[in-house]
């Protein structure tokens, strides 16, 4: 990296830094501390919302998700809009009727203790182990592709944000991603603006969109629905998973992820975390949609020049290295001409796409479509020699890709702002989740249970501590998952495996008003058990998890209910969604 | 009271314009699909 990347990234991440210190005035109570004395605007919880959704990897991923799979991925975002239609309705009222800092403090107000407990641990769980996941998982592509060591970029990853996370709390948090947020914008639209610009000069964005979609790369909407089928029910992304599945998915991670619900908590008003949830139902998809394109112009981008066989420059190192390295290199040679054929094919496509000429658009097409097929068999092959040289290396390198286009083809400065860009995308959602972890661990635990009746002081000056711990909590699990291997994949579909659960257990409280807390704790039990055994048996696509877990516990508790009966049911009158005072 | 049922029936009215953002969202990218296929 040239002298000038590396100042555009001191200054970027140093300047994120100042302006989180800058901003971390509260006021040193845990409302102050935890919600930002209630006084967001909702196009701050916007951002907010966005920046901690949108992790490093949503970047890094998505436009080599693109690049590989095509743009369906964006299907996964369906119901998400929905979810915001339905919080809107159901969980806002009750969060700010009550007063809560946390969503699981409603659950003790409609059940007892044990379930309110039960949601916290859950919660705490999988977010503690994701974090960690979020720091590591940005490093270690950033180490392999820039050579740098992978502690060290642990520690900044996931170190440098703890300083304005534990200072200013929830209002250092909001600002700085408002920040982190405008700068990833801007990275991802010049490095969008630059790889149509680098296209050959004869070649328009309207023929790169119809060189990918005739390359299959923009393939958005999947209808096929066969629900006969085992191998449809494991496809990730198609219309109905994204619809059905991603609305359980989101209505669980909006309503009932304290990451999140602590963003809208913040709000001046109920009217300003509304507009802010269904602002976030709106930009959502679309936002989803350019990142995804951004991906499919870098595969364009590749039709027309060369690509390497495999884009994680370290793996490559290593069987090069090896006693394989003769077979490799055959290999690469193969794949090279494959790139010149390609090359030429996509030069003659192009132009057969501007003269409109349907006839050598078919014939190119169907030669292009064979250069794929023979790429990726060579591909395939190289991928092979990779496990033989080393039986433990990483030969999924998708997140990989957009990073890799960066490094190599983006002028000095802007290689220096886009790894900025993704530091930053990591610090918002890692800030947002220390801060959850938290407040829980403060409101449901320490306050509630473990040290009752102390100062303001005493708890804002508790709550720092509790940051800090957490912190360090996530930077060890970092460091300790380079020794996970293939387990990391496993704790990506974490929050899958417990948000149905969680989900269900709220259905349960707003919708099932006979049901009492002894069925849904037990109910979501018997669910979470349930949910890990299906997971483990691998018959289903993990979206799906999230629907059969939100439903086993709606079903299991009533079902338990009518046995328990009566004498266990709520103690205190609930509050439902629907009352109005 | 009134203006109450005033704000709940634009609430009403923001939900239903998600959703119609979301369907509409979703067909023109079916067509674009379609489109550059």
């Amino acid at each position: 990296m040239s002298l000038i990347d590396w100042i555009v990234l001191i200054v970027t991440l140093l300047s994120v830094i100042g302006y989180g210190l800058y901003k971390s005035k509260s006021e040193k109570t845990l409302d102050g501390y935890f919600k930002g004395g209630s006084s967001m605007s909702w196009l701050l919880i916007l951002l907010s919302i966005m920046g901690t959704q949108a992790s490093a990897i949503t970047f890094l991923s998505a436009p080599g998700q693109a690049y590989t799979d095509g743009m369906r991925f964006v299907q996964y975002y369906f119901g998400l809009p929905l979810a915001m239609v339905v919080l809107c309705i159901t969980f806002i009222p009750i969060y700010h009727r009550l007063k809560v800092f946390t969503a699981y403090e409603y659950l003790e107000q409609r059940f007892d203790l044990k379930t309110r407990s039960l949601a916290s641990i859950l919660f705490l769980v999988q977010r503690a182990l994701s974090t960690g996941i979020s720091i590591y998982a940005p490093s270690i592509i950033l180490a392999s592709l820039m050579g740098w060591n992978i502690y060290y970029t642990n520690l900044v990853m996931g170190g440098f944000l703890i300083i304005y996370t534990v200072a200013g709390g929830t209002k250092a948090v909001t600002y700085t991603q408002m920040q982190q947020l405008i700068i990833v914008f801007v990275g991802m639209f010049l490095a969008g603006y630059l790889v149509v610009n680098m296209l050959p000069s004869n070649v328009s964005f309207g023929d790169a969109l119809h060189v990918a979609g005739k390359m299959g790369k923009l393939n958005v909407i999947e209808t096929k629905i066969d629900v006969t089928d085992g191998e449809w029910w494991k496809d990730k992304y198609n219309i109905w998973s994204g619809l059905i599945g991603g609305f359980f998915l989101a209505l669980s991670y909006f309503g009932t992820d304290q990451s999140q619900v602590g963003r809208y908590l913040t709000a001046k008003s109920m009217k300003e975390s509304r507009t802010s949830l269904l602002m976030n139902g709106l930009v959502k998809v679309p936002m989803q949609f350019l990142i995804l394109l951004v991906g499919s112009m870098v595969f364009v981008f590749y039709m027309f020049y060369s690509s390497p066989i495999f884009f994680n420059q370290k793996e490559v190192d290593k069987v090069l290295k090896s006693e394989y390295r003769h077979e490799f290199q055959g290999l690469q040679a193969k794949y090279d001409s494959l790139n010149t054929i390609r090359s030429t094919d996509a030069r003659l496509l192009s132009q057969a796409i501007d003269k409109d000429d349907q006839e050598s658009i078919k014939q190119v097409q169907s030669n292009l479509q064979l250069v794929e097929i023979e790429s990726k068999e060579v591909r395939a092959e190289a991928l092979a020699v990779m496990k033989k040289a080393d039986a433990t290396a990483d030969t999924n390198d998708t997140n990989y890709i957009f990073l890799y286009f960066v490094v190599e083809n983006l002028p000095k400065g802007l290689i220096g702002l886009l790894i900025a860009m993704i530091f930053l995308a990591a610090w918002g959602s890692i800030a947002a989740a220390l801060n959850s972890l938290a407040s829980t661990t403060m409101i449901d635990f320490y306050q509630r249970l473990w040290v009752k009746d102390k100062s303001e002081l005493h708890y804002y000056k508790a709550s720092r501590w509790v940051t800090f711990g957490w912190g360090l909590f996530a930077i060890a699990t970092a460091m300790f998952a380079s020794k996970l291997g293939s387990l990391i994949e496993a704790v990506n579909v974490l929050g899958s495996l417990f948000y149905g659960t969680i989900l269900g257990i709220f259905l349960v409280a707003f919708y099932l008003k006979r049901v009492g807390s002894t069925a849904v704790f037990w109910g979501a039990i018997i669910t979470e058990i349930l949910v890990i055994v299906i997971y483990i048996a691998d018959v289903i696509s993990f979206l799906w998890l999230n629907v059969i877990g939100c439903l086993l516990v709606l079903i299991i508790a009533w079902i338990i209910q009518l046995f328990v009966g009566q004498k266990n049911s709520p103690r205190i009158t609930p509050i439902l969604p629907n009352d109005t005072k | 009271m009134q203006d109450e049922q005033k704000d709940e029936k634009n609430w009403t009215w923001a939900y239903i314009g998600v959703v119609v953002a979301l369907v509409l969202l979703i067909v023109s990218f079916y067509l674009f699909t379609k489109h550059f296929s």
